[in-house]
Parts: structure tokens; C-alpha cells; sequence
């Protein structure tokens, strides 16, 4: 059925409108620090930092968003991605092979979003309760695996993947692309992706249309589990180490992030595109402040300004377009 | 058995006693005075920051931005506010910091309200804003000489008695106002028509407006109270630890949430007490404070709060299933009701 089909394209692709705003947000974004700033923020080493930084941001915030479609929340993913890299790195110091590493390092973080699962689905733990008692746990493992410091002397065959480029752009961005793939096709193609939509939308319907939501769900978190350990082996390959505590700030960025490419923290709804978007749009506002030399913390402060203004448009931009569109009639 | 098991604070009291007789036996020294200092000392921040966000969490949302709130009060204020012996000694910088903390509250519950966003996202935005206006425009600098007042007052103590095994141990004279906040919490919450408001509009802000309570008046007082206990925790942090360190609090609000959630406060609203929000920060102290004696390297802190935190969650969800488990992001005011 065509329809059908245009209407899981559009899935994937974000909603008409929050998706065109966010759109437009990304454009003003480089054509403002383009304007102020073209030697710098257009360079081509500016764009080859925001190809590497990116990754590992947006590849968190589709965890992120993917148990948002749920309704849920994760927040031990930055945990979750702590504890992968700490298991890969030890691994690798202690003289095992590379491949064996990503392997522990991947294995490790599905046994975490399967805990994360078995506590929501099984349980009926609240999401956010669960994943922060979770999270809790999983960075104290790590803190602990580690010893509390930065494992380093990770071997070159491991850093390399961050240096990597093919055809022109970073292997770690592929790598983003091809993940942030597979999860769109999963959440608009297949079975498991419409149960995780109908199990979002409305939870009481997907039990009485015979749906195993503990299924879905325990599904659902180990998938964000896994999101997590790949981000986790980035960011330990950029670092060229690994600790429990790097990128703390990542939960919040990671809501925030999902929130701008308009995923509703209510469940239901997910655009992959949108959160690839708003990730290298973030990361674009601040490469694109930092390249005016202001101080890192105001970048902070412009990323809260525009989850406040995005919040505010989704709430109050339909208000607004039912103005403009009464002003048309009567004109 | 299920009553009493269903009576989290019991529970928590309980846990509290095993782990003190447990850690006695081996060390006859940790029953003493010194412990309970140390533990009340460790956890009279820790208290107020759990009680102001017990009050967000009961009116129905998730605050994260209490610990920017407390630390850019008690910065701003330690670089400039009043800085000599003034005739009222640590007052007015207390003053300020609390009256700091609480216009940052109101500016989350304007958030809150005019972007209809739910606490959490709205909280997520103000606290990077804080920060970030913290770092880049008031300084980034570790203070360490504080104001006169201040730097005398962290070393009056209430209580001094000779120390467990040599030394003397001693608790400030601030626990004092930890004390006198709670007591006032506990009082607006249990005889206040604002503060019966707050469980009714955190439990269900529909049938609450509709039972005429003001839906946004009660989280504006909420957010004010909160962010006003928060600026009082910032300051009172800054006077014990005899510096002004803006980052003394980086990435610690998942802590206070689990004391929050041990005490027994539920995430989803409408339920919560004092009580419990203080004795899940002590617990957390105890822990932390028993696992050295117990031969326990203190690394694994994080993880056995963790543990911990499962327990008591699993315990609760296995008892309270009869509670609707709602979406955590809940709007404020959800517009669609469950038939």
C-alpha cells in the first residue's frame, strides 16, 4: 500500500512540522557562524571536528529516544557506555585481541539493558526509577573495574578506528549513520518496531491487541543497551582510554537532544533523522560558539536557551500558525 | 507483615540498625558519638537538597537543576555579597543566598508553566543554564577565603565530645537550621492548605484544578520553597567545607534522587514525607560511613548504593502494584483521562 508506505517513510523521517523547525534551527545555526565567522566555522578542520564528535552523541541520544518511543527513559545509557569501555580497555591491557575486546565490550552492555529490561518489563519498575538505580550500579562497576582512574595503553590497532577515515569522512561517522540505519529500519519496518510504537502510544491497547509488552520492553532496553556499548567503544577509542565517569554531562545532552528532534518524551513516536540532526546541530552550535572565542559555558547556556525556545514552539507553535492561518481567512 | 514491610521509613530504620550493630561487633569504637557525627555532618546538605527536591517530586516532576541552583547562589553570593563583620554576622549572606535560590526556583516554575513542558525537560535547560552563566560570567575560581562571618561560623559547634579513639569530634551549628528547615517543610506540608495542595496536584493536577486548588499557584510556591532551600544548602556546603568550590556538586543530582526515592517518595507524585527524604540521605551516609570499618574499599560506594537503591525500588514496585504506573515524562496537566 503506497500510504502505508509513505506513512512509515515519514515515521523515519520526523514529523512535518517539528521536523522542518528543527531543520530550520540547523540551517540558521550554520548560516549565523557562517556569517560571523566563515574562516573559522567553515574550514574544513572545523567540520572534521564536528564529523568526530558527533558519533558518540547521537548514537547515546537514539538510545535515548528509543526508549522514549516506549514511554520510557534511560538513564544509565552514559553508564552503560562508562562500563563497555572500561571492560574493552581492561581487556585489551591484559593482552586479549582487539575483536574479543569490542566482543566483551558489546556483550557487557547487552547484559546491562537486558537488567534494565527485566526491571521495567518484568518488574514494572518505573523506567526512570529502574534506569537510575541501574545507572547507579553500572558506573559503581565501573569505578570499581577500573580502580577509579583512566585505563590507558590501549593498543594502536583499537585507536586507529577514531583516525580512520573513508571516502573523505571519519569511519566513526559511518559508523553513526549505518547504527542510526539499522534503528530506523527497525522501528518502522519490522514487527518488533511496531509493537515498540503501539506499546508507546498507548500501553492499555497494545495488552488488549495481545502484545507481551514485558517482551517489547525488555526488547526495547537491551537495543538501548547496545546503542550504549557502541558509543562506548567511540568514545574510549577517541579518548584513547577509558573511565567510569567521562561524559556525565551526556545524560542531560542526550534528553536534550532527543527533545529537539521532536521525540515525544510520551511515547509513541521516533525520527532517527531528526536525532542524527539535532546531534550535529548541537554539536555545530558549539564548534560554532567556540569559534567566536567565547567561553565554553556559554555554549551551555545557548544549548538550555534552545530546549527552552524548542519547548516553547512545540507547545506554542500551533497557536500560533492557527493565528496566522484565521488572519488569512478574514483577510 | 505486608504493612509493615509496605512502611518504607520502618524499613530504612531497620536497615540503618543491622548495618550500625553489624559494623559494632567487629569495631565495639563505631558505637559512639564520633559516628553520629560524622554521619549527620556528611549528610546536613545532602538533607536539605533531598527535602527541597522531595517537594518538586511530590508536586508531580522530576527536579534536576537544585544542585546549579544551590551552588550558583552560594558563589554569587560568597563573591558579591557582603564580606565584613557586619552587626548581624552570617545573616545577610544566608539571606542572600536563600533569596537567590529562591528567584531561581521561580524562574524554573516559569519555565514549568509557560512552556506546559514536563519538570524534568524544563529543569534539564534551567540547570545548564545556571551553570553555564556560573562559569562564564560570575567566575570559575575556587573562593578559599570565605567572608568573615562565615569563616567563623563553620568552626562553632554545636556539640564537641572527645573523640572514639583520640582527637575530639564535633557537629557545627548548623545542623541547627538543617533542623528548623525540616521541621517547617514537614509543618507547611501537614497543616498548610498550599501544602495539602501540593500532594493533591502532584497525585492528579486535573481532578485537583477541578477541586478548585490552583494548579500553577501551588508549583510556583513549590519551586520557590525548593530553590530557596537549595540556595540555603549551597551556602551552608560553602560554610562547612570552608570554600567556594563551583564544582563541588558536578553530576551529583542522581545522588540526591536516589536518597529521595530510598525514602520512599514516589517518582510519579502526590507521595512523599520529610522523613523518608531524610533518612534515605542518612542511610546513604551510613553506608558510606560503614564501609571502611566493614573492609570494604570505599570504591565500591557507588556501587552498593546502586544495589541498594535496586532493592528498595523492587521491594516497592512489589508491594505498590496496585499504583497505575504513568509515563514518567507526564505533562504537567495530562489532557487525555483513562476511561
Amino acid at each position: 500500500m503506497p500510504s502505508e508506505r509513505f506513512r512509515t517513510l515519514l515515521l523515519t523521517m520526523g514529523g512535518r512540522a517539528s521536523f522542518i523547525r528543527l531543520l530550520v534551527v540547523a540551517v540558521a545555526i550554520v548560516v549565523v557562524f557562517g556569517v560571523l565567522n566563515p574562516s573559522v566555522f567553515l574550514s574544513g578542520q572545523n567540520l572534521q571536528y564536528v564529523e568526530l564528535a558527533s558519533p558518540e552523541v547521537a548514537i547515546l541520544s537514539l538510545a535515548m529516544a528509543l526508549t522514549m518511543l516506549t514511554a520510557g527513559i534511560d538513564l544509565s545509557v552514559v553508564s552503560i557506555a562508562n562500563l563497555s569501555g572500561v571492560v574493552a580497555a581492561l581487556l585489551m591491557t591484559n593482552g586479549q585481541s582487539t575483536g574479543l575486546a569490542l566482543l566483551g565490550a558489546v556483550g557487557t552492555a547487552l547484559a546491562c539493558g537486558a537488567v534494565n529490561g527485566l526491571l521495567v518489563g518484568y518488574k514494572h519498575v518505573p523506567p526512570i526509577l529502574a534506569t537510575l538505580a541501574t545507572g547507579q550500579l553500572f558506573s559503581g562497576l565501573a569505578l570499581v573495574a577500573s580502580g577509579g582512574t583512566v585505563v590507558k595503553g590501549l593498543p594502536e590497532s583499537f585507536t586507529r578506528i577514531a583516525l580512520v577515515t573513508v571516502a573523505g569522512v571519519p569511519l566513526i561517522f559511518w559508523v553513526m549513520l549505518i547504527v542510526a540505519a539499522i534503528v530506523g529500519v527497525v522501528v518502522a519496518k519490522t514487527p518488533l518496531g511496531f509493537r515498540m510504537r503501539l506499546v508507546g502510544a498507548n500501553p492499555t491497547a497494545a495488552d488488549f491487541s495481545g502484545i507481551r509488552r514485558a517482551r517489547v520492553l525488555l526488547a526495547t532496553y537491551v537495543m538501548s543497551g547496545a546503542l550504549g556499548g557502541v558509543a562506548g567503544l567511540i568514545i574510549s577509542a577517541r579518548a584513547g582510554g577509558a573511565n567510569s565517569d567521562y561524559g556525565a554531562s551526556y545524560v542531560l545532552l542526550a534528553v536534550v537532544i532527543a527533545v529537539l528532534a521532536g521525540v515525544d518524551p510520551e511515547g509513541g513516536y521516533l525520527t532517527v533523522a531528526g536525532v542524527v540532526i539535532a546531534a550535529i546541530a548541537m554539536q555545530l552550535l558549539g564548534a560554532g560558539l567556540l569559534s567566536l572565542s567565547v567561553s565554553s559555558h556559554v555554549v551551555n547556556i545557548c544549548q538550555g536557551l534552545l530546549l527552552v525556545t524548542m519547548v516553547l514552539l512545540n507547545t506554542w507553535g500551533t497557536a500560533l500558525s492557527g493565528l496566522f492561518a484565521r488572519r488569512r481567512v478574514t483577510a | 507483615m505486608r504493612r509493615v514491610l509496605a512502611n518504607q521509613e520502618l524499613l530504612l530504620i531497620g536497615l540503618m540498625a543491622l548495618l550500625v550493630l553489624a559494623v559494632s561487633l567487629k569495631f565495639p569504637d563505631f558505637f559512639g558519638l564520633q559516628t553520629l557525627f560524622n554521619v549527620l555532618t556528611a549528610s546536613m546538605v545532602g538533607i536539605l537538597f533531598a527535602v527541597g527536591v522531595m517537594l518538586v517530586v511530590v508536586s508531580g516532576g522530576i527536579d534536576v537543576s537544585f544542585l546549579a541552583v544551590g551552588i550558583l547562589s552560594a558563589y554569587a553570593t560568597v563573591k558579591y555579597g557582603p564580606q565584613g563583620d557586619g552587626p548581624f554576622g552570617a545573616l545577610p549572606v544566608f539571606a542572600l543566598s536563600t533569596a537567590i535560590g529562591l528567584g531561581l526556583g521561580l524562574v524554573n516554575a516559569a519555565v514549568v508553566i509557560v512552556a506546559r513542558t514536563s519538570v524534568l525537560i524544563a529543569t534539564l535547560a534551567t540547570s545548564s543554564i545556571y551553570l553555564g552563566t556560573m562559569f562564564a560570567f560570575v567566575g570559575g575560581e575556587v573562593i578559599s577565603t570565605l567572608p568573615q562571618p562565615l569563616q567563623s561560623l563553620g568552626s562553632t559547634h554545636l556539640f564537641t565530645a572527645k573523640g572514639a579513639v583520640r582527637g575530639t569530634t564535633s557537629l557545627n551549628i548548623l545542623i541547627l537550621v538543617v533542623l528548623v528547615v525540616c521541621v517547617l517543610v514537614w509543618a507547611f506540608l501537614r497543616f498548610t492548605i498550599a501544602g495539602r495542595s501540593v500532594f493533591a496536584v502532584g497525585g492528579d493536577a486535573e481532578a485537583a484544578s477541578r477541586a478548585a486548588i490552583s494548579v500553577p499557584r501551588t508549583r510556583v510556591l513549590v519551586f520557590a520553597i525548593a530553590g530557596a532551600v537549595a540556595g540555603l544548602a549551597g551556602i551552608i556546603s560553602v560554610t562547612l567545607s570552608g570554600r567556594a568550590d563551583p564544582t563541588t556538586f558536578m553530576g551529583r543530582e542522581l545522588d540526591t534522587l536516589a536518597a529521595v526515592v530510598l525514602g520512599g517518595v514516589a517518582i510519579a507524585g502526590g507521595k512523599g514525607t520529610v522523613r523518608g527524604a531524610v533518612l534515605g540521605v542518612l542511610l546513604i551516609s551510613l553506608v558510606t560511613a560503614s564501609l571502611v570499618p566493614l573492609g570494604i574499599p570505599t570504591i565500591w560506594q557507588r556501587a552498593a548504593v546502586g544495589a541498594l537503591l535496586i532493592a528498595g525500588i523492587l521491594l516497592q514496585t512489589a508491594i505498590g502494584r496496585r499504583q497505575r504506573i504513568r509515563p514518567i515524562l507526564d505533562a504537567p496537566a495530562p489532557e487525555v483521562t483513562n476511561a
